[in-house]
């Protein structure tokens, strides 16, 4: 171990790296939030529930498909650089989050949605009232998982050019360098737990009070 | 207040249908007991009232309208609604639970607290002890009371109460429906009440509905149902002590007799005292003794000695208990004869005389017709 080239690798090599992933990572989540949220309360409305099933067949074929995999398809669609590995992370992302939007709703007691709905809440009142805030911890395990996994799958974006830490890591597997392998992985793996400090942080202001 | 007319409801993965040609009328401020096993249609009544189903043909009527015209949420806004499960909002307070409807219905803060206060204060609890808490800080008494203050809280007319003391112990839910009919007392609602316990039905209504297999048997007072069943059916799920339940309708006091105080000097003159103010029955309070000794003219007649009568013991029941009450306490004190309190002190007697001679009256009232 050459403690001269591990500084190397954690202090010149990896900040703008750093930079990289957190902004793969932040963009990532930002749009998976956006559809993946929507699509799973939309699964769980009374009209559109018959076709939760199906997608969500999709969306667990999806995953079990190979990040690697999932990245190389959409090269050639979208060519090298940051947007195929945005692109291919945000739908390798996607599933937790619909499963637990999902299973957040639909696991609100029958009784409570009854006996809002006998007082005479209106669907979107029986939605903002009720459903989201007692699905909230429900939803946010998933984001947790989601982003977790995001943030270590996202070092492949470098192999089509997205950027990240990746580089870091794949440039101490190509040389034969094992500092550079164990500066990246700590790196990455420090950020995932500032990303789920914060997000736990952030289910704690989110929950409903009667869990606090 | 409430009315159905040739309702039927099928559901769409069910071939057989919930409810058939049902028609019935609930009286304003009664209580209708819906009854029967389960699957017989009884709930699907109830949620036919407040639209959370919607009848395959028929009309519902509440308050002379046709309800399939109106808004359902501003129907269920204008009627109370208690589950079995209470389904309280797990993540808002009971003062917040409380007032649901009247936010929904955009009430003044200052008027939604009051009202919240005044209610909880009528179902029996503490507003400073559990104003602030969460329902999972409740007992399972406790989370009913608060659903039946829900449910009044924007005083609607109405009360539809699907098992509402179905899912606790039954000491409790004897508490409860003795608390319910007092206050149904005051507030006076058109309350529909879902049972599938004859007993609360015969407790709690002023009408039975007998349902099974979704059509309507008999729709009648617990005194019309009890003694004359409408059909094998109805027998069968009244159970084989259908006359004893008859003695549960009448309290103690209709069948008692009023009693006159005699001082222990008096007693020799008993026979006279007694004829004279009219009555059959006599009590005495023993020098130095804060109990009551009760005697019948007919033991008096027969010659009991007084002093036999100042050693017997004394069963007493409440005046509000009903005659059934009087025929057990009879039976365990092994005694023909039942003192009376009203307020805790001593009225009269029942005796086993009274029970036979009411009993036989039902009897009459059986084969009239």
């Amino acid at each position: 171990m050459n403690v001269e080239r591990f500084m190397v690798a954690l202090i010149d090599r990896s900040p703008p790296h750093v930079l990289e992933h957190l902004k793969l990572v932040g963009v990532v989540l930002f749009f998976t939030v956006l559809i993946a949220f929507p699509l799973g309360v939309i699964l769980t409305r009374p009209k559109f529930r018959k076709y939760a099933g199906r997608v969500m067949f999709f969306l667990n074929a999806g995953q079990t498909i190979p990040p690697l995999a999932v990245i190389s398809i959409f090269m050639p669609l979208f060519g090298l650089g940051f947007k195929p590995a945005a692109v291919a992370l945000i739908i390798y992302s996607l599933l937790p989050i619909v499963r637990n939007t999902i299973a957040g709703i639909l696991g609100v007691p029958e009784e409570v949605r009854q006996a809002a709905r006998g007082m005479g809440m209106n669907q979107w009142e029986l939605f903002f009232q009720v459903e989201l805030p007692l699905s909230v911890p429900v939803i946010m395990a998933g984001l947790k998982t989601s982003s977790v996994l995001l943030v270590g799958t996202a070092t492949l974006a470098s192999l089509v050019g997205g950027g990240g830490m990746g580089r870091v890591i794949f440039a101490g597997i190509d040389m034969f360098w094992p500092e550079f392998i164990i500066a990246g992985t700590l790196i990455v793996g420090l950020i995932a737990v500032i990303i789920e400090r914060f997000l736990t942080l952030l289910e704690f202001f989110l929950s409903p009070r009667h869990l606090k | 207040m409430i009315q159905l007319i040739d309702v039927n409801k099928t559901f769409l993965n069910s071939p057989v249908p919930a409810v058939q040609g049902v028609s019935m009328e609930v009286n304003a401020g009664e209580i209708c007991a819906m009854v029967g096993p389960s699957g017989c249609g009884k709930t699907t009544i109830l949620r036919m009232i407040n639209r959370l189903e919607n009848p395959s043909s028929g009309t519902v009527m509440v308050g002379g309208r046709d309800i399939q015209h109106e808004d359902p949420d501003r129907l269920r806004r204008g009627i109370g609604y208690v589950i079995q499960q209470v389904g309280l909002l797990p993540h808002r307070t009971v003062g917040e639970n409380v007032s649901l409807v009247p936010r929904l219905l955009r009430w003044s803060e200052q008027k939604i607290k009051s009202r919240v206060i005044n209610l909880l204060e009528m179902v029996g609890l503490d507003p400073g002890q559990v104003y602030e808490k969460f329902p999972h800080q409740l007992s399972g008494g406790q989370m009913q009371r608060v659903g039946v203050a829900r449910a009044l809280a924007a005083d609607p007319p109405i009360l539809l109460m699907d098992e509402p003391f179905g899912a606790v112990d039954p000491i409790v839910r004897n508490r409860l429906q003795e608390e319910f009919l007092k206050l149904q007392q005051q507030v006076k609602k058109t309350v529909c009440f879902v049972t599938h316990d004859i007993n609360e039905a015969i407790k709690m209504g002023d009408r039975i509905a007998v349902l099974n297999e979704g059509r309507l048997v008999q729709y009648n007072t617990p005194l019309e149902v009890l003694s004359r069943p409408a059909s094998d059916f109805v027998i069968n799920i009244l159970g084989e002590d259908r006359g004893v339940k008859l003695l549960n309708l009448t309290r103690a006091e209709a069948l008692m007799s009023e009693a006159v105080l005699l001082q222990e000097s008096q007693m020799d003159r008993a026979v006279q005292v007694l004829q004279e103010s009219g009555k059959i029955v006599g009590f005495i309070k023993p020098n130095g003794d804060e109990s009551i000794r009760y005697f019948t003219l007919e033991d008096i007649k027969m010659g009991r000695p007084v002093k036999e009568i100042l050693e017997q013991g004394t069963c007493f029941i409440d005046a509000f208990q009903p005659v059934k009450a009087a025929l057990e306490t009879m039976m365990k004190r092994n005694s023909d004869v039942v003192g009376i309190l009203r307020n805790n002190s001593f009225v009269g007697v029942i005796t086993w005389q009274d029970i036979k001679k009411h009993i036989s009256k039902i009897r009459e009232y059986e084969n009239e017709c």
